[in-house]
This record gives C-alpha cells, structure tokens and sequence, in this order.
C-alpha cells in the first residue's frame, strides 16, 4: 500500500474537511481566497428532444445560439464565436466519444454554427483522443463532453473529458483521478479551451459511464461557460439533486468527486464553490435542479 | 474449435468450460441461411464427462437482425471498448466479453454483451450492485429461490445434484443459513440485467417499448439455456449479512458482493487507497441497514470479508485499523469474537467495530453506539460460523 499520507479517508470528509483536498500526499484546505466569480449559462427547450428521444436539430441550434451569445454577452452568434476564437485559429473539438457519447448533432451543430460564423471548415478538426502533436497544432479548443456520473471519479464530465491528452490516462485513474485537473495545465492544452459546452440532452446519474437507462433523463439542456471547473460544479449540482429527487432522500456520489475541488483548490483551474457561482439559465424550467 | 477448460468451483463435481467456437458470418451458405451463431460454449462437468451446451443466439429474432460481427473482448481491450468502466468488470475476475448488435428499422437497435466472467460469484457480485428493476427470472426461465448455503443444486443435464459451496446431505440442509431470495434477472427502462452461470449479461434496447423487451425477453431465454438456466447460488460470504439484527434490515438498495477496493468505493466510499488490501482472492459482502420508518441519523454498514488466508487477513485488518481508526474519540475494551478478536471504537461517524477470525474480518460502521456495533459484529460471526460449518459439514 502507498503511505498512508496519500489517503483521503470518509473520516476525513465527517470531520468537516470536505471543503480540503488530498493532493500530493496532503491536505490541502481552501484558504481565505479573493472574491471570485463565474457564470454558467444553462439553456433549455422541452422540444430539444422528441418521445422516442430524437434530437430535434432545429431546437438545438437555437440552444447553442442562445447559448454562446449568453456565454459571451454578444448580441449576434457570429460576433460570440468570433469573440472566442477566430479564422486563423486551429480549433479541436473535443466530444466525448462513447458510453453516452456526445450527441452527434451537437457537434455537427458547433461544427455548422462556427462555419456560419466565417472560421474556414478546414480549421476545425476532432481533437478527442489525438496525439499530442496534434493537439499542439490547435491554437483554441471547444470541449463537448457528455453530462454523466462515473463510477471511478463521482462526476466524469469537463475535466475527465480531456483525460486522453494526458498521453497516459492510467496515471488518473482510482485515486489520482483527483488530478484530472493537471492535465489542463500542460503546456499543449493550458490556456486554449474557449469554451466549455456540456451535452445534458439526456445526462447519466448513476452507474455511469455504461449507460443505463434506468438514471438517464431527458433534461434537455446545455450547459456551458468558459470556467471549466464553474461549469463541471453546476453539472456535478444537477447531477445531485437529481439522485435526490429518485431516492427522495440525498444519495451522494459514491465516490465522491474530489477532481472537482482539487482543480479550484489545487490546480487554480476555476471557480467551484456555488455561492461564487451565478447560473444564467434560461428556457425550459421544468425541474432544473439548480 | 478450441476448448479452454476452466474449474469454476471449488468442488471437482462441477466445471464450466468456455469454448470459443468460429462464429458463422451473416451471409448466406451454399444457399442456406445460417439461423444462429455460436457464443462460448459452456460445458458441465460430472464424473470426468463434459456436456456440451453452446448458446446459439438467432441471427433473427421478432424482427430484429444482428448486424456486423460479433465483437470479442479480452481483458487486454475493454479498456478499448470501454475506457473508465473496464475496472469493475477487472475487478470482479472477467475474463472475455462478446458484444452482439440486433437492428430493426422499426424499433431501433439492441445491444447485447455477454462477460464471460471467472465464476458465478462474479457474475453474481456485478447484478447486486443494483437490485433495482422487473423480476423476470420466471419469465426467462431462471430459477429463483431462497438459497441455503451448501444447498444441492439440479443440473441441466441429469437428475443428479452438483452443489456450490457445499454437499451435505439433504437432510442437513437446514443447517445452512440462508441467503434470502435474490434475482437472477431483472429489466427497467429497455436495460436487461441478469446472470447465469458465469455470465453476466447487459441487453439494452435504444427504445424501451413492448416489442423491444419480447425481443430480449427471448433472446434471455436462449442465454440463459446456454448458461444450463443455472442461477449459481450467491456466494457463501452474502449469508454472513444478518437478515436482521434487532429492527434493523437491509436497505433497499440491498446486498452486495464484491472483490476489489474500487467497488468498495462506489458502493460506499471508504478511502482513496486500498485500505484494506482487498483484492481477487477476496470476497466481500456489504449492506446498509435500516429501521422501519427511517429517518434514524445513523444508518450502520455491515462489510465481511473472507481473505485467502488468516495473514491476509491480518494484514487487511491491521492496515485498516491504523489507517481508519486511529485517533478515535473512545474505544472499548477489546473481545473476544468467536476465535478471533473484537473491538468497537467511536469515531465522528459513531460507533465502529471491528473483528477478526481466521480469514474473516467484519467490520461495522456508522452505528449509534457500541451496543449496536457489537449486534452487528456478533450476529455475523454467528452466521460465518454456520456457511463455515455447513461447508465442513459438506466434505
């Protein structure tokens, strides 16, 4: 076994010090930090899928629309893309490739709206799982991951959705998944996600990330923001008030997603405390979970 | 045709054998249309003679056609297949995995994945992770029953009896505690989950309508005759969770069995690391309790343990103790605990007791007070005294 200084246990989670993180073999606790904020847009249409759960294309383009004009505050979609990245940028989409895969449509979307928005179609290219070299190529990165719970890292949304660029996923697997948030930090990824825009069409709550239809739900939703950890702590929010409302008692994360503060706390990626956090939803407002 | 012969169980009486047959492509064959393909074949072992009982899922069925090929996954490519949910297949000893797809232009697709997993207890340990949906044992044809462990088991293939984790008499069959009834099938929201045999299956339909669940209602019947429509018996350790202790139950969410730390974790998270060295040669049970009524603050979890040996359990225990239950609030005077040691101790999620005997180690948690953990500690050693005993009591 590794030494015990590297081991968060329940005990230490009862004790209060859920607000402190294991990382590097110690706790880390959340200092007095500066007043920080971040906003997370949430946009939603009941029409976004049908019965037999389709996704109406059309609804969904206006979601993004809306979305990223929320996100960047810009009156027209091409004025917010180009707000985010521009012609010349190499842009890598990242969608999560399967067990409950990004929604084709939304990337065909993304791919549609910022071609529409005057980027050469010849610039944007699928960035999941690429090599390193080719993920230095990209100047700006769009993430497209899925909203799911994961059995191994509590939430496996934002931050594990760059997990393959790591070169070495293993090395963030069982406990060091508390380190997903590095790998945002690397030199070829550092700086150039633009914006971060979840799929919750139909999110996983539990058992995750096999599917199971049985915690799967149509929300309906996207999610999106230019913090990554902001946006991960909304989903992660959604995500547990939805286990709340099937077992109608709360029903934790088991394990719980200690990525998600470590990458506030540890790896200065964003913001993760809720109070700091202003959602900008908009839409359909039927059980948001917010 | 190659065969790999694999001793599933303890006993020598009773053997599965996987036998990876070719598959028959999807195409027509000297003008005849193959109607199935074969899957690993299992065989039953009695007296040294090997019966074969492949399952030929249909190319066909109620509408739906299998599509492409079949797709065979090792323990080298799930993480391929699925990577960050290859671990728990991992840790419950899998062995091979087959992945069918049925389309229907009408109905949509159905994905069908057998695990070929080490043995029923594996198959068993990955359905009781979750307990919850439509019982269709009777449906598909599956045994479902209140287990005894050491209970004598029909075989598919003759009158005679093989057992599981014991072969006393049937007239000592009283002696064993039970397991309590548990499924072997069970269907919610166009997913199938069940087990047979060794294998553990996963059928979903992208669309949950009637039509869709005939069509994996059907193909579980053609499974579940290839796995000899044997529900295994849950492994003995699950008899070590009192039914009962006091007016305390299990929780719905029910009882699991499991191998590895990382299962552990998601059933009930306990550290980061593997405090308790728990590892394939360990089996583990574990369930919430709860009081009628509920609203209690304090909700005890029982875990039992069996290690391969007395030292791993010593060292599984020791490791724990200096990790877990150092700096406590109080502790009790240690115990005795049938051969082994006892001791409860408080700590800020209440009482916790721990005990050891031989290659068995139960702990306790989140009890009220040092009464109730010691309840829960007694009540399962009792009850590992008997799957122990009615184990002896069958060689």
């Amino acid at each position: 076994m590794k030494n015990q200084a590297s081991i968060l246990t329940r005990r230490d989670f009862v004790r209060g010090t859920a607000s402190a993180i294991a990382v590097g073999g110690t706790l880390v606790r959340a200092s007095a930090a500066p007043a920080r904020s971040a906003t997370v847009v949430v946009v939603r249409d009941q029409k976004a899928m049908t019965e037999a759960l389709s996704v109406n294309a059309a609804a969904l383009n206006a979601m993004l629309e809306e979305t990223v004009k929320r996100v960047t505050g810009a009156k027209d979609v091409k004025s917010a893309w180009l707000s985010l990245v521009g012609p010349k940028d190499r842009i890598g989409l990242v969608p999560t490739p399967h067990l409950n895969p990004t929604h084709d449509e939304l990337v065909e979307a993304v791919k549609a709206s910022l071609v529409a928005a005057g980027i050469p179609e010849g610039n944007i290219v699928m960035a999941q799982g690429r090599s390193a070299s080719a993920i230095r190529e990209c100047t700006a990165l769009i993430s497209l991951p899925g909203l799911k719970a994961h059995w191994l890292t509590g939430i496996g949304t934002v931050l594990k959705n760059y997990i393959m660029f790591s070169g070495n996923p293993s090395a963030y697997h069982e406990a060091d998944s508390v380190k997903l948030g590095e790998i945002w930090s690397r030199p070829d990824v550092k700086g150039k996600t633009k914006l971060v825009l979840v799929d919750a069409l139909r999110p996983l709550c539990d058992k995750g990330p096999q599917p199971d239809p049985r915690y799967m739900w149509p929300y309906k939703g996207l999610i999106a923001g230019v913090d990554p950890v902001a946006v991960e702590s909304i989903c992660l929010k959604i995500i547990t008030e939805k286990r709340r409302a099937l077992r109608g008692e709360p029903w934790p994360l088991s394990p719980p997603p200690l990525c998600v503060k470590a990458a506030d706390v540890t790896h200065k990626l964003g913001v993760s405390d809720l109070a700091q956090i202003k959602v900008d939803a908009v839409g359909w407002n039927q059980e948001m979970l917010l | 045709m190659s065969v790999h012969v694999r001793s599933l169980v303890r006993s020598i009486l009773l053997m599965f054998v996987f036998s990876w047959s070719a598959v028959q492509p999807v195409t027509a064959l000297d003008g005849v249309e193959p109607l199935t393909d074969t899957s690993a074949t299992i065989m039953a072992s009695q007296d040294g003679k090997l019966q074969m009982s492949p399952i030929r899922l249909p190319l066909e069925v109620l509408g739906w056609k299998q599509s492409g090929t079949v797709q065979r996954i090792s323990r080298e490519t799930i993480f391929d297949y699925m990577d960050g949910a290859g671990e728990l297949y991992i840790g419950y000893r899998f062995r091979e995995l087959e992945v069918r797809e049925y389309e229907s232009e009408k109905n949509g697709p159905i994905l069908v994945e057998l695990y070929f997993m080490e043995s029923p207890d594996d198959a068993f340990g990955l359905l009781s992770l979750d307990w919850g949906g439509e019982v269709l044992d009777e449906v598909i044809g599956l045994s479902w029953s209140d287990f005894r462990v050491g209970q004598r088991l029909p075989t598919t293939s003759d009158s005679r009896t093989s057992e599981r984790v014991g072969q006393e008499p049937a007239s000592q069959l009283e002696s064993g505690p039970t397991v309590g009834r548990l499924p072997s099938a069970l269907f919610g929201s166009g997913l199938l989950r069940m087990r047979t045999g060794p294998i553990y299956v996963r059928m979903l339909a992208e669309q949950d309508t009637a039509a869709t669940k005939q069509a994996i209602t059907e193909l579980a019947k053609i499974v579940a005759s290839g796995g000899g429509k044997l529900s295994a018996p849950p492994p003995a350790i699950m008899a070590a969770l009192p039914d009962a202790v006091g007016d305390y139950a299990p929780a719905s969410s029910g009882k699991a069995f499991f191998r590895s730390h990382l299962v552990l974790n998601s059933v009930y998270f306990l550290a980061t690391r593997n405090i308790l060295d728990l590892g394939p040669a360990c089996e583990a049970a574990s369930s919430e309790y709860r009081r009628p009524g509920g609203g209690e603050q304090r909700k005890p979890r029982l875990l039992v343990v069996k290690y391969p040996t007395g030292e791993a359990a010593l060292k599984g225990g020791t490791s724990f103790e200096q990790v877990y239950l150092s700096k406590p609030k109080r502790a009790s005077e240690g115990f005795e605990w049938f051969e082994g040691q006892g001791r409860t101790v408080e700590i800020e999620e209440g009482w916790v007791g721990i005990a050891r005997s031989g290659a068995f180690l139960a702990v306790a948690f989140d009890c009220p007070d040092d009464e109730t953990a010691r309840k829960f500690l007694n009540q399962s050693g009792s009850l590992i005294t008997k799957v122990e005993n009615a184990k002896l009591e069958g060689k």
